[in-house]
């Protein structure tokens, strides 16, 4: 038997030991097999499916100031109608749809290496807690922003341009796109987090699914509304297009609240994550 | 580091464990030393697996201190986990990878490269535990027996200073149970393996040190030859034919004997004698059974205990291995 004298030893990095191979692996699951074309795939079917069909409608304006069944005024006004509820609707779809996708892939990330005993394999290695979680939550926020947001801002960018003639700014674009990022950012911590706190897949899906579709919930506390996501997706009121709409089109935001309180319970949750996760027995 | 042969490479102290209200480890006190194959022994649910875990830092100790190379379990577990190997009792991996994959996955946790020189450390291991045929095929259509010496592989990748093995035979058929005591016996001299088992054969055909752990107490931990040689009085026993009644009451009256029993069966009787004086014993036992010219003897010596015996004694007993 050789000795270990022919091989370099991996360096000591205190809390992130073992991230760099965690993170290889964890990364391999999304490029490494067709998981990031699946999820890029289902993902344009629905949001820029929705967009598509919107933007279909100018042709319908265009036929109707042809056919001068509406007058030029009157098709403009249409066409400015559309081109703001294909963004609204880009924007929420973004959101709203593949939070979902993001919620069912957090809810695998502890749960299933729970229940198959490998995380207690893997913790017998020279591997930090943290690093085990990072790697985890890296690998698919990296995942999800090229497949969820990336992949379909590209998409419709186009499918919109094409659809209502309007080049919208690249950059503020880029932010609208940004803010649904950090929306599944905080579903992904907010799964990642439970999966380290509950032991059964039910709560861990259901209460941010819960969260996903319960907007309503802000009619009975109206300071959820702020402190929460869905106003960075969804309009904040008539009239008040929502903050990624508003950012996309360069308008001033009316509030930045639900931005910091997204931001901040975003971190809260892996900072909640990392200690429960770290007081585990395996 | 260590360095002497006769250096500790776990020790405990008082350690404990409760799980929620249960005293799964009550106040174990361990010491093994380098090179020694400690069996580790214990009936299901004596508290093996929960000392494995608090050494391994997957658990955390609710009384007292385990050190591992004199680091701090705990404290310095990702260090200690470095130079050791682990075998789960009921072993898991990603069902997806190979084993070639699965062992690459695990050097690449102890070594940054060369890659051609992690590459041969995986083959070298694969044929350790003679998987080289099946290195490449998902884990998932795995065998007990071949997830088993699996587990010993990714054990062993970064040859670690301890081995650890949680029941590494449990499930394994006797051949499978051959191989797996036979790499164990390979790698005594490269490292140090503390193991468990219920398998009483497999600890005493290989281990030099063992520990009996019953309902979370440590009962006893001697080596292994003076765990079977019985532990306080010293029994000789002598097989002889013929009445033997005579030859015992002559033994029970010397003042070195502590009792003498006589057992028969089909014709032949087995005298029993529990001596305070091993050289006196030695000198006059057998001369004061022929002193009964009507015996004839058949067998001679000290008693010597089979290792379920010892453990049964303990274990269902409560005593100390005699």
């Amino acid at each position: 038997m050789a000795s270990n004298s022919a091989l370099i030893a991996v360096k000591d990095r205190g809390w992130l030991n073992g991230f760099d191979n965690l993170f290889r692996s964890e990364n391999h699951h999304w490029w490494g097999t067709w998981q990031w074309v699946v999820q890029a795939l289902i993902w344009m079917a629905i949001v820029n499916g929705m967009l598509a069909m919107v933007t279909l409608s100018a042709s319908k304006i265009d036929a109707a100031q042809a056919s001068q069944e509406i007058g030029a005024a009157e098709a403009g006004a249409a066409k400015e109608t559309l081109a703001q509820t294909a963004l609204m609707v880009f924007f929420l779809f973004s959101g709203l749809a593949p939070a979902v996708g993001v919620v069912i892939i957090g809810q695998d990330a502890i749960i299933q290496e729970r229940q198959t005993g490998t995380i207690a394999w893997v913790l017998s290695k020279p591997v930090s807690r943290a690093a085990f979680l990072l790697s985890k939550l890296f690998a698919d926020a990296l995942g999800v922003l090229v497949s969820m947001v990336l992949v379909q801002g590209l998409v419709a960018y186009f499918i919109y341009r094409a659809g209502t003639g309007i080049a919208l700014s690249i950059p503020r674009f880029l932010a609208g796109l940004g803010l649904v990022y950090l929306l599944l950012l905080f579903y992904l911590t907010l799964t990642l987090m439970l999966g380290t706190l509950f032991r059964s897949r039910g709560p861990v899906i259901g209460f941010p699914m819960l969260l996903v579709f319960g907007n309503q919930l802000a009619s009975l506390a109206p300071w959820l509304g702020k402190i929460l996501p869905w106003n960075l997706v969804m309009d904040l009121g008539p009239d008040k297009p929502s903050l990624a709409v508003a950012l996309a089109q360069g308008q001033p935001l009316p509030t930045v609240t639900p931005v910091i309180g997204t931001a901040i319970l975003t971190i809260l949750f892996i900072a909640v994550a990392l200690w429960r996760f770290q007081q585990e027995e395996f | 580091m260590i360095d002497s042969p006769n250096s500790l490479v776990i020790e405990t102290k008082s350690l404990s464990k409760t799980y929620k209200g249960v005293q799964a480890l009550k106040s174990l006190n361990l010491k093994v030393k380098q090179h020694s194959i400690f069996g580790f022994l214990g009936p299901n649910g004596a508290g093996k697996t929960t000392t494995i875990k608090l050494l391994l830092g997957l658990a955390r100790p609710t009384g007292g201190t385990a050190s591992v190379f004199g680091q701090d379990a705990l404290r310095d577990s990702v260090a200690i986990r470095r130079r050791v190997g682990y075998l789960a009792q009921d072993p898991r991996y990603y069902e997806h990878m190979t084993a070639r994959e699965t062992l690459r996955f695990t050097a690449n946790f102890f070594f940054s490269g060369p890659k051609a020189a992690i590459e041969e450390r995986i083959q070298e291991t694969l044929g350790l535990v003679g998987l080289e045929d099946k290195a490449d095929r998902p884990i998932k259509g795995f065998s007990g027996g071949e997830r088993q010496r699996l587990g010993i592989a990714q054990a062993q990748i970064n040859y670690p200073d301890l081995l650890i093995l949680d029941e590494p035979a449990a499930s394994l058929d006797p051949q499978g149970r051959r191989d797996v005591l036979e790499v164990m016996e390979r790698l005594r001299k490269y490292t140090t393996i503390f193991y468990s088992t219920h398998i009483l054969d497999d600890v005493q055909r290989v281990s030099d040190t063992v520990a009996i752990l019953n309902h979370g107490e440590l009962v006893a931990q001697a080596p292994i030859e003076e765990l079977l040689a019985g532990s306080g009085s010293v029994v000789y026993q002598v097989g002889i034919r013929g009445d033997g009644e005579t030859a015992r009451q002559a033994l029970a009256s010397q003042p070195w004997v502590i009792a003498a029993t006589l057992k028969t069966k089909n014709g032949t009787s087995l005298l029993g004698v529990t001596v305070s004086n091993e050289e006196a014993a030695e000198t006059e036992l057998l001369r004061l059974v022929l002193a009964d010219r009507t015996v004839k003897v058949t067998e001679f010596g000290r008693q010597k205990y089979d290792l379920e015996e010892v453990f049964l004694n303990i274990v269902e007993g409560g005593g100390n291995g005699k």
